[in-house]
């Protein structure tokens, strides 16, 4: 086939990742979002976001330009916004940045009677190649989290998918964060987790059925609204 | 290029001078120039572990305030000349260090020594932040506790995500492990965590365990590095500097002394 189209134009779904600012204040915003790169490592490093003033507690001119100043100074670059009021829309396309839509118009009322949302989680899953330590928290929004080294006492995970811990889980884990019933948590390590939640269903680590898999291979999952363990391999 | 490495733990108290001592004491014994900067404002200690308390005259203060030069300030060990000690200050308030500050002196001792010792206060506050800063590796000195291996994994959370080197995307901070004050008789007993234990925790590279001994205690009081004596802890010491340095030592001070009891029990099994 020699006849190859020189151009195509298709319809299709791209995936960045959005910030969402809430506090009206700008140092503890900075120091978030420095918090947030910090943890992120490469995955976050220049990438391209989309900014969501939604739930923005300070929306005017002035801590916009300060907003957009500083996320560009941590090196990260705004292609586009939403749910941004009038006043702001024109001025941001003036310094290039594209107005999104805030609702999915691509798809159209398929289910009128919307049952509790439960995102399926997207894309790939968050790997985390260093243990997750005491005082930090991660979460992978919209995806699975997989942690290579372990997560220590004291230490976070969240994910709206699936939680995977190689090695030891001795922190806290919240899978199915935003409500999926169907996430499940595995561990190779079972080491006495502070907290095992899925979709808000939670077991503290003085629960029996905790203790009985102290340092084992387990797989969790969700059984109307009881946490079921099960052994993993073999 | 100089080398610059913090001693830090999450928790005071577990030997972070005498370690930090140590290490710069056998790093100039083997012939490279060393500087050991004592980042402790207010509590100064680092002079005396090494013996030169009478010898203060400037500190680490007085220069970042630029009422001293740095070569008044650096005290040349007397024993060990390739040593040079840079003592905090007892009287002046920790809240005078400034990252740039502290970065102007870390460049202008860099110009002279192979490395810069820095030894950091305990915990997670701004003084430990300063001396971590533009550290290239990371000592995490740790005792056989829980509360010490919990504190210091929140420490080097922290490393990897507020050093220089996190901070400009390069390489990151090398981390390695020393546990002090290990008792492998309450190891073995299960009084106390094992290395093992410790390092399946922490996931750091283990460089080496400091045997509890009054040998270090007696060494501190009297102002000599317990590496210039024979004792196991000084030995432990120099073996640890051995490994940083790239040697293959094998650990030792692990496990419970083969001596003549021990071995005639084990002839007994």
């Amino acid at each position: 086939m020699s006849s190859a189209a020189p151009l195509r134009i298709k319809a299709d779904r791209f995936l960045f990742p959005v910030i969402f600012p809430v506090s009206a204040d700008m140092a503890a915003l900075r120091d978030a979002l420095r918090e947030k790169l910090a943890m992120a490592g490469d995955f976050l490093r220049s990438a391209s976001l989309v900014l969501d003033l939604g739930e923005w507690q300070s929306v005017n001119a002035q801590s916009f330009a300060t907003l957009l100043q500083f996320i560009e100074a941590e090196g990260l670059h705004i292609i586009g916004l939403r749910n941004a009021p009038e006043t702001l829309a024109a001025r941001a396309r003036a310094q290039g940045i594209t107005l999104l839509h805030a609702a999915r118009q691509a798809e159209p009322e398929v289910a009128p009677e919307p049952q509790a949302a439960a995102p399926v989680p997207v894309q790939g899953a968050l790997v985390l190649e260093q243990p997750v330590r005491s005082g930090q928290q991660v979460y992978a929004r919209g995806r699975d989290l997989v942690a290579l080294q372990g997560v220590n006492i004291g230490a976070e995970v969240l994910a709206d998918g699936n939680i995977f811990v190689y090695g030891r889980l001795a922190g806290r884990a919240l899978a199915g964060a935003v409500g999926d019933a169907g996430a499940r948590i595995f561990a190779t390590q079972l080491a006495l987790p502070q907290l095992i939640s899925i979709a808000g269903n939670f077991m503290l680590s003085d629960h029996p059925l905790v203790g009985q898999h102290e340092g084992k291979s387990v797989s969790i999952r969700l059984q109307s609204e009881d946490l079921v363990f099960e052994p993993l391999g073999y | 290029m100089a080398r610059v490495i913090v001693v830090t733990s999450g928790k005071g108290g577990v030997g972070k001078t005498t370690t930090s001592a140590n290490i710069a004491f056998e790093l100039a014994r083997r012939g490279h120039p060393t500087c050991v900067v004592d980042f402790d404002i207010g509590l100064r200690n680092l002079d005396l572990v090494l013996g030169c308390e009478r010898r203060v005259v400037y500190d680490l203060v007085n220069v970042l305030q630029g009422e001293a030069r740095l070569s008044q300030a650096l005290i040349r060990d007397k024993r060990e000349k390739n040593l040079a000690i840079l003592p905090a200050s007892q009287t002046k308030n920790k809240d005078v260090l400034t990252l740039d500050g502290v970065g102007r002196i870390i460049a202008e001792l860099a110009e002279e020594f192979s490395y810069i010792v820095c030894d950091s206060p305990a915990g997670i506050e701004q003084g430990a932040m300063h001396a971590m800063y533009y550290a290239d590796d990371a000592f995490v000195v740790v005792n056989p506790e829980v509360s010490s291996v919990r504190d210091a994994d929140r420490m080097i959370g922290l490393l990897t995500a507020k050093s220089r080197r996190a901070q400009m995307g390069e390489p990151p901070i090398k981390e390695y492990l020393l546990v002090t004050r290990y008792q492998p008789k309450r190891v073995a007993e299960g009084e106390m965590l094992s290395a093992d234990d410790i390092i399946d925790t922490l996931r750091i590279k283990l460089l080496g365990v400091i045997p509890e001994s009054s040998d270090v205690l007696q060494a501190s009081n009297s102002g000599e590095p317990v590496v210039q004596s024979k004792s196991q802890a000084g030995e432990a010491y120099k073996d640890i500097v051995g490994r940083y340095l790239g040697e293959d030592v094998p650990l030792r001070f692990m496990n419970v002394e083969g001596g003549f009891f021990s071995r005639l029990f084990k002839w007994g099994k």
